[in-house]
Order: structure tokens, then C-alpha cells, then sequence
């Protein structure tokens, strides 16, 4: 497939790459062996970006040559760059040598205490030797210092979502919330922790955030899912009075037409029939109907 | 105890699905035919679905994938019998809360149902066999199946590794992505079909 980019437009697929910070190694490392490796010249100054982008990928498939080579060059047009250092750290994580890396890191945030790559390097690397709790703490520590760094929130919610502590979970995506309040994607990861936690105020709190995630964003198709489930949950739920649980079921009602519209708008006929999704949709709304 | 047969399609599109997200988890169901003979001698796995590879451990999408995936199986005879799971950690080899929940959930419908538990260091094209480790329910909890009686055939590890070879998981789609835009139908039909020629 890369044979047949050009130069220009590999450049083009890289830069793309890295404004959206896609995680591709395998695209990357392709594109650099097959086509720009050659016409590097003519990157001019982009290339120090590119050969960061293609080292990171190199070790992300583990083709360990093409990082070495890829931090030669770094090194030699930037010695002394912490930047770089932080590279060969990356490098000997890939190896497993775990303790050599965290050595690195340390004498990177010793020179410099605000160094945020190094501190999220430590942590990744509890990450990869299993340490959950330690990692959970490391990361807290940071995020003391660092509170508006939205990736490592991000990742402290999928490490406490990875040991079950939804509470805590929650409170991470609280955070990104208050300084990312038009972010539909926040509002429906929020109400679907909400929801796996359960209970009825769980349950409603889900389904305000899905209703939310869904003004902001009509086409979230996870949100209006969300509020479909957490609608229909509340209207038979034991805890709450015949015209809350009426209100629920035209929610549901609702979510379950938003869906369905949108599944005939956009599916082929034919995948619409086979998959069934319409006739499953129908099913949960029937079991609603038969609960009310 | 049932003997396990997986058969092309199940295996391919389960390893497809881990080589393609490879720094994630990644988690999906296997479908079997669904035999109303009281013989409990054989499964066989006929088919499998990729369901996720962001945020395995949330429930209202899992909820609304069991409930399509079922009520498309009831339309062609097959039946939800299986569950598979790639962890994040390379060398993670436990069954997950996950993993035994949702498994859990299946063998209450389908009692032999098995957990398959993917060895991420084997999916590569050169090491496609034994690339998953089996898990059936004893006594309440999952034990890992006997090498023995869990079969794949020569053809199907073979085409498998042609597949990865020819960076096919590119062509997937599980229902992650089927949720970003639901024309990506996670039933990968041109991918089965992709499959079927290498037979």
C-alpha cells in the first residue's frame, strides 16, 4: 500500500497523524521505510517531528533498529535535549529494561521538576509491570501538580474503571467535565460509569448525562443508546412512582425513535433486515410496555 | 465434557481483532450453531463478532451488542456461546472481572459456553497456533480447558496467518465501530467472504 503514496502525501498522512494523535506504529513505520526515508531531504525541519513520530512507532512494533537509528539522528542535531532523552528512556522501556528507563526519567525531572513527560513515563511504566495501585498513586501525585492535564485524567479513569472503583472513576471525569463542559463524549462516559455502577440515582444521573451528551451532540449514537437503556431501566424501576416511571417509558419512546431513524437513514436495506437491529429495538420496547 | 471445534471464521476474525487494536484490550463473542439435540458432545464455533476496544469494563454497550447480536443469532440459528478477550498488558494472561462476568452471563444461556483467553505474544503470522487459552465453567468458577479438546483445524491456522500477513485486520470492524457510524456492519460480511477464499 505505501508504495504507491507519494512524498508529499506520506508527509500529509504523518502530519495528520499527529495532530489527531492517532496511535498507528504499523502505518507510520511503513510510510517512513517505503517512501519518505529516502526523500528525508526534503523535509526540511518538519523531519525532527518525523523522526519522533516514526521512532515512538518503531517501538510501538518493536523494530528496535529503525528507533535506534531514528534517535542517532535526534541526537546529533539536538544533543542534550531532554526531548530526546526522554526517547531513549522510551527505548529502554521497550527492551523491559524497566529500571535503566526509570533512572532516565529520574534525572530528567531532577534537572527539572516540571518535566511532564518524564513523570507520565513513570507511571507508564507501573503500568506495564502491573502495578495498578502504585500507578494509581504515582498518577495522583502528579495530577496534584498538573491538574489541567486532561490526557492523564483520562487515564486515571480507565485505571480506576480497571480495578472497579467507579467512584473514583467518576470523580476524574468530574474533573474533565468542569473544564470541558461542551464535550458530549465526557457527558456519555460519565453516565455510562453512572450506569454500570447502578442503583436509581446512578441510574437517573446516567440518564440526565446521556440527555445532555445527546443536545450537544444528536448524532451520538452511544448516547442516545445510553439513554434508550437508562430511560427503560427507570420506567419499571420498584423505587419510583407510576408517573415518574411514565415519563421514563416516553423517554425511551423517544431515544428508541431517534434510533431508528438514524439506522434507516443511514444502513443499506439490506444490512438493516439481516442484522435486525429495528426488530431487537422493538423487543426492549415491548419489554417496557409489558413492565408498565 | 463438550469437545471444542473453532472453526475459520471464528479464528480469524478473533485474532484479526487483536492484531488490530494492539494496545488495547479487545473483547468479542463467539457464535455456535445452536443444536436442539440434547448432545452435549461437540460445540463448534461458527462464527465470531468483535464487539469492543475502548472501555471493556462499561455495561450499556455490552447490553445493547448482547441484545442485537442475540436477536440477529435467534434469525439465523446460531446461538451466543462464547466469549473472547485480548488484555491490554502484553503478557496478561489472567481472565479479567470482564471476562468472567460476561462469560458468566452466556453460560447461564448456553451452558457448555467457553472463555477464551488470547495470548497477545502469539498473534503474530508465525505463531498462530494455541493462541488462546480455553476456559470452561466447573463448580462456579472458570477452569482452563485440557490442549486436547480444543480443536482447530491445519487450514484454519494456516489461513489465519496469510490474513495477518496481509495486514487483513485493517478491513475489520467491531461494534465500536459500528457505534461511530453504523454503516460499519460488525457481521464483517466482505471480510467472511475474504476468508472463505482462502479455503
Amino acid at each position: 500500500m505505501a508504495q504507491h503514496v507519494s512524498w508529499e502525501e506520506a508527509r500529509g498522512i504523518l502530519r495528520k497523524l499527529r495532530e489527531e494523535q492517532v496511535r498507528d506504529g504499523d502505518l507510520v513505520v511503513k510510510l517512513w521505510e517505503d517512501v519518505l526515508m529516502d526523500s528525508s531531504h526534503k523535509l526540511g525541519n518538519e523531519l525532527w517531528n518525523v523522526y519522533e513520530q516514526v521512532c515512538i512507532a518503531a517501538l510501538d512494533c518493536q523494530k528496535l533498529e529503525i528507533a535506534d537509528l531514528c534517535i542517532e539522528a535526534l541526537e546529533a542535531k539536538f544533543p542534550n535535549s531532554v526531548r530526546v532523552k526522554r526517547l531513549e528512556g522510551m527505548f529502554l522501556e521497550s527492551e523491559g529494561s524497566f529500571n535503566k528507563a526509570i533512572e532516565i526519567y529520574q534525572e530528567i525531572t531532577e534537572k527539572d521538576d516540571a518535566n511532564m513527560f518524564a513523570k507520565k513515563r513513570l507511571v507508564a511504566i507501573l503500568k506495564a509491570q502491573k502495578k495498578i495501585p502504585e500507578a494509581i498513586e504515582k498518577l495522583n501525585e502528579y495530577l496534584k501538580k498538573f491538574m489541567t492535564d486532561y490526557e492523564a485524567w483520562n487515564e486515571m479513569c480507565d485505571l480506576y474503571l480497571s480495578i472497579h472503583d467507579y467512584a473514583n472513576a467518576s470523580f476524574c471525569l468530574e474533573e474533565l467535565l468542569m473544564s470541558n463542559p461542551h464535550n458530549h463524549l465526557y457527558h456519555q462516559k460519565y453516565a455510562d460509569i453512572k450506569y454500570t455502577y447502578g442503583g436509581t440515582d446512578n441510574m437517573e444521573m446516567a440518564r440526565s448525562y446521556y440527555a445532555q451528551a445527546v443536545k450537544l451532540s444528536p448524532s451520538n449514537m452511544r448516547a442516545l443508546y445510553g439513554l434508550f437503556l437508562s430511560a427503560t431501566n427507570l420506567s419499571s424501576s420498584s423505587g419510583k412512582g407510576a408517573k415518574e416511571r411514565s415519563l421514563n417509558s416516553k423517554y425511551a419512546a423517544w431515544a428508541a425513535e431517534q434510533i431508528a431513524t438514524k439506522y434507516k437513514a443511514q444502513q443499506p436495506d439490506q444490512q438493516l433486515r439481516d442484522t435486525k437491529v429495528l426488530e431487537s429495538i422493538e423487543k426492549m420496547l415491548e419489554s417496557l410496555q409489558v413492565a408498565n | 465434557m463438550a469437545d471444542i471445534t473453532v472453526g475459520v471464521q471464528a479464528y480469524c476474525k478473533l485474532l484479526l481483532h487483536s492484531a488490530k487494536y494492539p494496545h488495547c484490550s479487545v473483547n468479542g463473542v463467539l457464535l455456535a450453531e445452536d443444536t436442539k439435540s440434547k448432545d452435549h458432545k461437540a460445540v463448534r464455533f461458527a462464527d465470531s463478532i468483535p464487539l469492543f476496544h475502548l472501555s471493556l469494563g462499561l455495561a450499556p454497550m455490552l447490553e445493547i451488542a448482547l441484545v442485537q447480536i442475540d436477536t440477529y443469532c435467534r434469525s439465523k440459528g446460531l446461538v451466543i456461546a462464547g466469549y473472547y478477550q485480548a488484555n491490554e498488558n502484553y503478557d496478561d494472561n489472567q481472565l479479567s472481572f470482564v471476562a468472567k462476568t460476561v462469560g458468566k452471563k452466556i453460560q447461564e444461556y448456553f451452558p457448555d459456553a467457553c472463555v477464551f483467553q488470547i495470548d497477545n505474544t502469539r498473534v503474530n503470522p508465525e505463531s498462530v497456533q494455541e493462541v488462546y487459552r480455553v476456559h470452561v465453567m466447573r463448580d462456579n468458577s472458570w477452569k482452563e480447558l485440557d490442549r486436547s479438546k480444543s480443536t482447530s483445524e491445519e487450514e484454519t491456522r494456516r489461513t489465519a496467518s496469510e490474513l495477518l500477513r496481509s495486514a487483513a485486520q485493517r478491513k475489520l470492524l467491531d461494534f465500536d465501530n459500528h457505534l461511530d457510524n453504523v454503516k460499519n456492519d460488525w457481521r464483517n460480511p466482505e471480510l467472511s467472504e475474504l476468508i472463505a477464499t482462502y479455503i
